[in-house]
């Protein structure tokens, strides 16, 4: 069981999150985006063996969303922030 | 007790004997001694029977990995199967019993399929009963019968088992010499401790001399050990798995505690998060292979002297010794010395060196160059077979009686915690072992669970681990024998590798004769590892056999998966206390407590009980929900709508995080309006509905299904922290604070002017889909006109603390109209006559065009899965289109789970074009009826297709219509 550092609430085990999948997906622009590019916005996704960026819920927490860096291999968190923070 | 003698026996209370009993009969013992210790105390040599082929076995080992002496414990609620003997502490007055086996142990009617053996190969229920279609399922209980183990427990077991968490800085596993080391050494530097030693003794191997070497070493150790505060010491708790960011769980089995008090739970499941992780379970020791090497009085080498040293028992009074490596001879010394008579010491090594000299000068036979080929007898061992293997041609010379064979062929490390935590498993040529490699996790392996298998590298190689120093190289002696995988068959029999679910040698070679080269799949088809010991003694070797048959190395073969727990657990440990109500939590509402005592059957929605029905209005659920459904139609009807999703959304941006998450518009609302909102999925599949009604310029009150609320919380959540974060807006779920009930029915005003007489209902002061606001029991109640039957229908909230006393407010005012409580059932029935979709309809693949709510998707403004909408496959022709059934016979019956064809069911399979999502009886057409999703349906309206259920063989007519069955212009909803 995971053990995320939350920013606000300080560290915490995994059942208290969700997860919400990879972070480094962004939603293209709907108005300029061709379909191809929609359809591999909403379906694609990388399997990546190692460090991966994703989006965790902090659902029986502060109920922020937070972009964790962890290793898929080793599960090392090196990053914790609020998603908010990131995407500014 | 025939076979106890005075040598050893450092785990048990000489001075006292007890007695529990063994198919009947009673079996006497001291305390300390192990189910297995007292059996074999009392020369009880066959135990059990073998699970395929009912073989007589006897006690094999003396620990974890014990695969043969299986006993059931205990009786009625409290009996347990499967039970290893050799790990289990006797008990006085406790009830053992053999298994798999009838009608006794000793004549087992089905012991016959043993002579069968040679038509029972690998993979023979696969290949033997595969026809014809169906027949598995007559086969498969007697397959049952005949194959298995002990009988599951038919009671709710009484006893109570309890779930602990706690932190240690550092958690050892293994309380054996470098344990216990580690744990000194930890603790003597401050940090906090938790030692888990699975034996009820600490201390493992060093109680398995007789003579008592290392216990001076043991006792300081211990007394040491006391006197530190922060090292908690938990004997009889097993590691039983290892997770992420060092997550442990403990199986503690309190119940094997002297001195726990009486009201001290069966077992405790512990939940440990640590720092770091010291793994110190030790090694195993495997056999040697040769014929019938199952027969009870066969033992591994290791187990003869740890029921010597720990309980004083000597498990052959003539015993034949059998390894290639040195270990032998002390072990061949340690029985010798205890009063044995050894018969001989079979090396397969020409010439094994100054131990075996010094053996055969105290005039002790040693046959070097030599192997046990055999054993002989059935329900004991009589003699071994003994081969000459150093002439050109191997050469039986003799048939050497003896009472027990015991066997030694090296040693593997314990690796069940090291690869559940991930780490790498590295074959190591001179152990002839797989070691724990690079773990990937902050653990590291030390003792004999990295190949350090004598006494004084693992005490240096556990204190290093404690002080966390460098982890010193391993020093290893090559093996000078053959390995067991090796060993030439000479004799008749089988070779059994898993002793617990009858594999042999050549169950292994003809899987890979028929082309299995994965490990995996070998395991699977050959059952190879897959008992309740979970092939911690198979596995290496079967392993090592498999390659040998398939020309691979046995690196690159590979182990199988190891999963937790390292060894079996009752399912009581893991349950805990979340049995029944505590295992399910219930949430309920503000007027539950009514619902109950006016008993309405309830129904689970998500942890919500919601009423399904009141028996009051008809004695089952049939009856009742059409009498529910009418008083709506035709009078009024009270229902609870608590449970729904309700979220505050305010703040100068709500209004454009709400256009961004509803796929039509609600920034146009005014302020006390409302509007029917449709959320999507970014994938254009719709996700959930609701009404939101506008409180203030800036304030939103969101409403949406039971079961969706916490997704669409997170949901508007993730749009605003991490798709818009520049929106300034706050997002609150509500649900809990407000008791809702909702009024329907044509005579719903003329009750709520009852119960709200200084509010304006009239028709133009409180129009469709307006709020009002309202005081009642001095507190706000907001009044939302919206109607989801259908008729002319209010919302009131209240907060919480006031909803039964709202309830009981409108059922005092509506009992006298004559109006009824309704509940989900006829909400449901309610709903379906106007076409209102619920999850059964937009369940995940549909889309709003899907739904016939293609008109209410914005196409001026961007919002979540609107732009998905425009991609081919969603614009496609021949989609599932939301349509209405109305069964032509009013007697019908919809078939459950029923699919939609053009024709009637016949003896050919027919195409399905849809099926039905939900269904009731209508009271007002006076059938039954249907919502579906029928490919093309739009254009179908009119038709008369089927509603079949090929596997009940139920069929029914139907007539396609408008979703919307009853009253499609809403003249009742807004009169």
């Amino acid at each position: 069981m995971l053990h995320i550092n939350c920013p606000h609430c300080g560290p915490r085990p995994e059942t208290e999150f969700v997860y919400g999948g990879d972070a480094t997906v962004k939603r293209p622009d709907p108005a300029t985006a061709t379909d191809q590019e929609w359809a591999d916005f909403i379906y694609i996704r990388d399997n990546p063996k190692g460090p991966h960026r994703e989006l965790w819920f902090h659902g029986t927490g502060c109920h922020l969303w937070l972009e964790v860096a962890r290793d898929t291999l080793s599960h090392v968190i090196d990053d914790v922030r609020p998603a908010k923070a990131s995407a500014g | 007790m025939p076979n106890r003698v005075q040598a050893g026996g450092w785990l048990i209370d000489r001075d006292r004997t007890e007695t529990f009993t063994f198919d009947g009969r009673p079996v006497p013992f001291h305390p300390g001694d192990t189910l297995a210790s007292a059996l074999l105390a009392a020369d009880q040599k066959l135990v059990g029977r073998s699970f395929k082929l009912h073989r007589p076995r006897g006690v094999w080992a003396h620990g974890h990995a014990e695969p043969s002496a299986l006993l059931t414990l205990g009786r009625g609620d409290r009996l347990t199967p499967n039970v290893r003997a050799t790990t289990t502490l006797a008990r006085a007055g406790l009830e053992t019993a053999s298994q798999n086996r009838w009608p006794t142990l000793k004549r087992d009617a089905f012991g016959l399929l043993d002579r069968a053996r040679a038509v029972l190969p690998a993979g023979f229920y696969y290949k033997t009963f595969m026809g014809p279609p169906g027949w598995w399922m007559r086969y498969e209980p007697f397959i049952r019968k005949l194959a298995g183990l002990g009988p599951p427990p038919q009671l709710p077991d009484p006893d109570v088992y309890a779930h602990r968490h706690t932190h240690a800085d550092v958690l050892i596993a293994g309380g054996g010499p470098a344990g216990l080391a580690a744990a000194l050494v930890a603790g003597q530097a401050g940090h906090d401790v938790l030692l888990a030693h699975s034996g009820p003794v600490l201390g493992g191997g060093l109680h398995d001399r007789p003579d008592g070497a290392h216990r001076r070493w043991l006792e300081e150790t211990l007394a040491a050990l006391a006197a530190l505060p922060n090292v908690r010491l938990m004997p009889r708790t097993m590691v039983a798995g290892y997770y992420e960011h060092e997550f442990l769980t403990l199986n503690e089995r309190v119940e094997e505690d002297p001195d726990a008090p009486a009201n001290a739970p069966k077992e405790r499941f512990w939940h440990v998060r640590a720092g770091r992780v010291v793994i110190a379970t030790g090694g195993q020791e495997r056999p040697m292979l040769f014929a019938d090497n199952d027969r009870p009085g066969v033992m591994l080498a290791s187990a003869a002297a740890g029921f010597l040293g720990r309980y004083g028992v000597l498990v052959g009074k003539a015993p034949v010794i059998f390894g290639a490596d040195d270990g032998i001879y002390a072990t061949a010394r340690l029985l010798l010395e205890a009063g044995a008579n050894v018969r001989a010491v079979v090396d397969p090594r020409p010439d094994p060196g100054a131990a075996a000299e010094a053996l055969r000068a105290d005039g002790v036979r040693v046959e070097a160059g030599a192997v046990v080929a055999r054993a002989h007898g059935r329900h004991r061992v009589e003699a071994a077979e003994i081969w000459r293997t150093s002439l050109p041609e191997p050469l039986m010379i003799e048939s050497l009686s003896t009472d027990a064979i015991l066997s030694s062929g090296g040693y593997s490390p314990n690796l069940q915690l090291h690869a559940q935590a991930r780490g790498k498993l590295v074959w190591d040529d001179d152990l002839r072992a797989f070691l724990p490699g690079a773990a990937a996790a902050n653990c590291r392996s030390v003792g004999a669970a990295r190949g350090a298998f004598t006494f004084d590298a693992a005490i240096a190689d556990g204190a290093a681990a404690g002080a966390d120093l460098d982890v010193a190289p391993l020093v290893t002696t090559p093996a000078s024998g053959p390995a067991p995988w090796e060993l030439p068959k000479l004799a008749s029999g089988p070779r059994f590798v898993d002793l617990q679910n009858d594999v042999a040698d050549k169950d292994i070679a003809l899987a890979a004769r028929e082309g299995y080269r994965s490990i995996e799949h070998v395991k699977r088809y050959t059952t190879l590892g897959m008992g309740t010991d979970q092939g911690k003694v198979a596995g290496p070797i079967g392993l090592a056999l498999l390659a040998a048959a398939t020309g691979q190395e046995i690196a690159a073969t590979g182990l199988t998966t190891f999963r937790p727990p390292a060894t079996p657990i009752t399912f009581g440990a893991v349950a805990g206390g979340h049995l029944g109500e505590v295992g399910h939590a219930i949430r309920r509402t503000a007027a539950d407590s009514w619902h109950g005592g006016e008993n309405a059957r309830f129904l689970d929605a998500g942890l919500w009980r919601r009423p399904q029905f009141y028996p009051a209005n008809g004695g089952t659920v049939g009856e009742a929900y059409p009498v529910e459904a009418g008083a709506v139609r035709r009078n009024v009807g009270l229902v609870d709508v608590s449970t729904l999703g309700k979220i505050d959304v305010s703040g100068p941006d709500a209004a454009a995080l709400l256009d961004r998450v509803y796929c039509n518009r609600l920034s146009t609302l005014k302020p006390g309006r409302g509007r029917y909102g449709l959320m999507l999925r970014e994938d254009g599949r719709v996700f959930d509905d609701g009404v939101v009604f506008r409180l203030a310029a800036d304030r939103f009150h969101v409403t949406c299904t039971t079961g969706g609320a916490s997704a669409v919380y997170q949901h508007i959540e993730r749009a605003l922290q991490v798709l818009w974060p520049d929106l300034n807006a706050f997002v609150t779920p509500v649900t809990e604070d407000w008791f809702a009930a909702a009024i329907a029915g044509p005579n719903a005003r003329k009750l709520l002017a009852a119960v709200a007489p200084g509010l304006d209902v009239s028709n133009d002061a409180l129009p469709m889909m307006r709020l009002a606001e309202t005081a009642l029991f001095g507190q706000r109640v907001r009044v939302m006109r919206m109607s989801y039957s259908g008729e002319l229908s209010f919302e009131l909230n209240i907060s919480s603390d006031w909803g039964l006393a709202l309830w009981e407010r409108l059922l005092q005012a509506g009992l006298p109209m004559g109006a009824k409580v309704y509940g989900t059932e006829a909400m449901g029935a309610l709903r379906i006559e106007k076409g209102h979709v619920t999850h059964a309809e937009a369940d995940g693949r549909t889309t709003p065009g899907d739904l016939g709510l293609g008109r209410m998707v914005s196409k001026a403004k961007d919002a979540i899965g609107v732009r998905a909408l425009k991609l081919g496959d969603l614009q496609a022709s021949g989609r599932k289109q939301l349509v209405g059934l109305i069964a032509e016979d009013r007697r019908a019956r919809f078939p459950t789970g029923a699919q939609l064809a053009a024709e009637d069911l016949g003896d050919t399979p027919r195409p399905a074009i849809g099926h039905v999502t939900s269904y009731a009886f209508s009271t007002e057409l006076d059938r039954p009826v249907a919502l579906a999703l029928l490919r093309n349906g739009r254009a179908m309206h009119g038709d008369v297709i089927y509603a079949v259920s090929p596997i009940m063989g139920q069929s029914i007519a139907v007539k396609v219509t408008d979703p919307i069955l009853i009253d499609r212009e809403g003249e009742r909803l807004r009169g």
